[in-house]
């Protein structure tokens, strides 16, 4: 026997953790990394976006394998990273797209090779041009300047004019008189948030020719053709976007979601924008499912819509979220959603991936996860890479056997509970709150009294509006009220029933009318209102009505049940018959 | 080496050939290797294996039937199946690919742990191929990681290969050879 078949195949952890390395100080974003077959030799690449904790001296570095492979120094920090494919020679090497400040920079074999920058939004306000002509002095300028700010809001300012307003008092003159004759051509720069790609033509090959798609600080949106480096379509956005997803196919259809800064939840296409949701938290990342949108939000939640808008599903998450990204483990047909969360005491942090709202698995991680990427990296595997909040590069590849939810739950129940060591911030006793405090002792009853009919004025308030919705929707009832119709007899002479079903439980319908509608020249009925009986519960009804038509054409009776308001209604297409029976 | 060619004689007499399964992570050097060991006319351009091929060689007169798995993760679970039915295992390595060097250990372990293996003395030949890259590790630290030592009923071999220019394969399949035939010899 082997000495090695008495160690049971206990608990498996699904990842073998391939490599790791904490002296990288790999200070980067979520949203500046990316994977991809750099050259085209079926070795996938790893693109770090990464700069100093000064936010300078950026610098896009390459991995390969377990070593650095390539480093190429940015002109500015990166806000967003995006590879894509934009031509179709036969050796497929695509191109990186850096945003940075109002720029996209691209690279092609680690070589820069175009430079994009978006128009400066013109329209600077025009109150602005005018303040800065009139030739006053700094302090006056920086007053008038304070004024629109208060109007028009700080980011809507030209940079010249922000940068007067940030500066300290004693270098304003002389910024004014450099800068003073440069004023005339005030325009408003601005910065990419967030960037994304989407498929042009065809979504079979991963490795077809895409669009680049990026949101601005002027909330605009944009479609950059990365083959001529034209805008192909700009849409203004109902806010500033902070995380972008795109889903379908640029010459076909396509649904743009994003995220505002201000905690809403959008999709929009060419035709209108819809607001999903509106949190009470900023969201801190967005990952598309094929139809499903996930969002983690800064309050510990994670959710799930349709793309169409139809809430899915909201959990909530033990830790305080940093970054969410998805794993799709095709081998299983399993989509997970990986959430990186640290916890208040800043002792552990830990990976969660949910399946749905289901916590499928944990990994506990030394540092809090920063940023997170799956997908092939090297030869083909599927790899977990994950960059902590202190630099550090982590690279777990995905076990041939790996099965997630089975057993490692154990180990995520252990966590501590999140709000166990929590200092509640007590604010020292002042006199306002003496004097409170005893004037609530001295007025005990009335505040109480006070309280209570408030307390009861609400719980009538809502059960009215409840009653209200209840009556206005009545949703239920309908639910309850089965409709069928059919029309017997060939014609002229023809009779139509109806037959009306209480499908309820609990509920009997007393004061049902039965209406029939119809186009009086065509037909004739002796008796287009007809009373029904009482309903009670799985009773059904039938009422009959003889039609004769006057006319050979085709036409439609419309049935309409209804009691204090319209029930239910149905339509009845009569055919044309040939034999008329002619009206005495 | 008078033995071993009694036992070779012995093999061409009753038409035996030795079945010996190649295995390894994608991109290895399997093929690579197989096309070296043919002879000069069989030789064809390496491309990526699709599930398995069957190789034929001759080596020091012995015929092996090697077969050829495919390294690519969806195939792997593929080599499972012809374990019970081989008389050796041939496991490349490529030994420039240090990230991957932990899923190595992953697929030996599962390898040794399978029931068509735990009980055999299999003798298993580990290729620490590509030797002639820039950032190759020794075939001894390449044992230390994988932790070969502790393989105690199983003979193993390492030698450090270079298989486009045939280096060092030589020494692992005359191992090989020798320890298949102790093994018929046992029978
Ligand atoms: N430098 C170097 N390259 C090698 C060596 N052996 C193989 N290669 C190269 O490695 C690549 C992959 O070799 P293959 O023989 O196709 O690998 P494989 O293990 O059969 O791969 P799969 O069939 O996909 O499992 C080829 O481009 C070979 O030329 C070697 O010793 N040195
Ligand atoms: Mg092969």
């Amino acid at each position: 026997m082997s000495g090695f078949s008495s160690r049971t195949l206990q608990f498996q952890q699904p990842w073998i953790d391939a490599f790791s390395d904490s002296n990288l100080a790999l200070n980067t974003l979520p949203s500046c990394i990316a994977l991809a077959d750099l050259q085209d030799d079926a070795d996938s690449k790893l693109i770090v976006g990464a700069f100093d904790e000064t936010y300078t001296d950026a610098k896009l570095k390459i991995f390969k394998g377990t070593t650095q492979y390539g480093e190429v120094k940015l002109p500015g920090t990166p806000s967003a990273i995006q590879t894509f494919y934009s031509d179709l020679n036969k050796t497929k090497i695509p191109g990186i797209g850096v945003a940075s400040g109002p720029n996209i920079y691209v690279y092609k074999n680690l070589r820069p090779y175009f430079k994009f920058t978006v128009p400066p939004q013109s329209e600077v306000n025009s109150l602005e041009a005018d303040i800065w002509q009139q030739k006053c002095d700094a302090t006056q300028l920086t007053k008038l300047l304070e004024d629109l700010k208060m109007e028009l809001g700080f980011t809507n300012l030209s940079p010249a004019s922000q940068k007067l307003l940030l500066l300290e008092p004693h270098l304003r003159e002389q910024f004014v008189q450099t800068r003073g004759q440069l004023a005339l051509g005030l325009r408003r720069k601005t910065t990419i948030t967030c960037m994304t790609s989407i498929p042009k033509y065809s979504t079979d090959d991963e490795k077809s020719i895409s669009c680049l798609v990026f949101a601005t600080e002027c909330a605009k949106l944009y479609f950059l053709d990365i083959q001529a480096f034209t805008i192909l379509n700009e849409f203004s956005m109902p806010g500033i976007a902070s995380h972008l997803a795109i889903s379908g196919l640029y010459v076909v259809s396509y649904v743009v979601i994003f995220t505002t800064r201000n905690g809403c939840l959008y999709t929009m296409n060419e035709k209108k924008t819809e607001c999903i949701a509106s949190f009470s938290a900023p969201s801190i990342g967005l990952v598309l499912q094929g139809d499903f949108i996930m969002t983690a939000l800064m309050d510990s939640t994670l959710h799930c819509f349709t793309i169409q808008g139809m809430k899915q599903w909201s959990v909530e998450l033990p830790g305080i979220p940093i970054t969410l990204a998805s794993i799709p483990i095709m081998s299983l047909s399993l989509k997970l959603v990986a959430v990186s969360c640290r916890f208040r005491d800043e002792k552990t942090s830990h990976l969660f991936f949910y399946s749905g709202p289901q916590l499928m698995h944990s990994i506990a991680t030394p540092q809090p996860v920063s940023a997170i990427i799956f997908g092939p990296y090297g030869q083909g595997e599927s790899a977990l890479i994950t960059i902590s909040t202190r630099g550090s590069l982590n690279i777990r590849l995905l076990k041939r056997t790996a099965q997630f939810g089975c057993g490692e739950r154990a180990g995520i129940l252990a966590l501590p509970p999140p709000n166990s060591q929590i200092k509640l911030n007590v604010p020292k006793k002042s006199k306002l709150l003496v004097e409170q405090t005893i004037r609530e002792r001295e007025q005990k009853i009335e505040i109480y009294e006070q309280w209570k009919r408030s307390w009861l004025h609400l719980n009538v308030m809502t059960c009215e509006e409840y009653l209200k919705a209840l009556q206005s929707s009545a949703v239920s009832q309908n639910n309850s009220l089965k409709l069928t119709a059919q029309v017997l007899g060939l014609g002229p002479h023809l009779k139509i029933q109806v037959f009306l079903q209480n499908l309820s439980k609990k509920e009997a319908f007393t004061s049902l009318t039965v209406v029939f509608h119809y186009n009086k020249s065509v037909f004739k009925m002796d008796s287009p209102s007809r009373q029904v009986p009482m309903l009670v519960p799985n009773y059904e009804c039938c009422v009959e009505s003889y039609i004769v038509c006057e006319m050979s054409v085709s036409s439609n009776v419309t049935v309409l049940v209804f009691d204090e308001q319209l029930r239910l209604s149905a339509f009845i297409n009569i055919p044309a018959c040939n034999c008329i029976c002619s009206s005495q | 080496m008078g033995l071993l060619d009694k036992l070779s004689s012995l093999f061409r007499l009753k038409k035996r050939e030795v079945k010996v399964l190649v295995v390894g992570l994608n991109n290895s050097g399997k093929s690579t290797v197989l096309n070296h060991l043919k002879s000069d006319d069989d030789k064809i351009t390496v491309e990526p294996t699709v599930g398995l091929n069957v190789e034929k060689f001759k080596h020091n007169n012995v015929g092996f039937t090697a077969l050829d798995m495919s390294g690519q993760v969806r195939y792997r679970e593929v080599w499972e199946h012809y374990y019970s039915d081989c008389e050796g295992i041939i496991f490349v390595i490529d030994s420039s690919d240090r990230l991957r060097l932990a899923v190595v250990q992953e697929e030996l372990e599962l390898l040794l742990q399978h029931p068509d293996t735990v009980g055999k003395r299999l003798p298993i030949l580990f290729f620490a191929n590509k030797m002639d890259a820039r950032d190759a590790l020794s075939s001894v630290k390449i044992a230390s990681a994988l932790n070969l030592h502790r393989i105690i009923n199983k003979p193993w071999h390492i030698c450090a290969s270079n298989a486009v220019k045939g280096e060092g394969l030589d020494e692992g399949i005359e191992w090989l050879t020798q320890q298949i035939c102790e093994n018929i010899r046992k029978e």
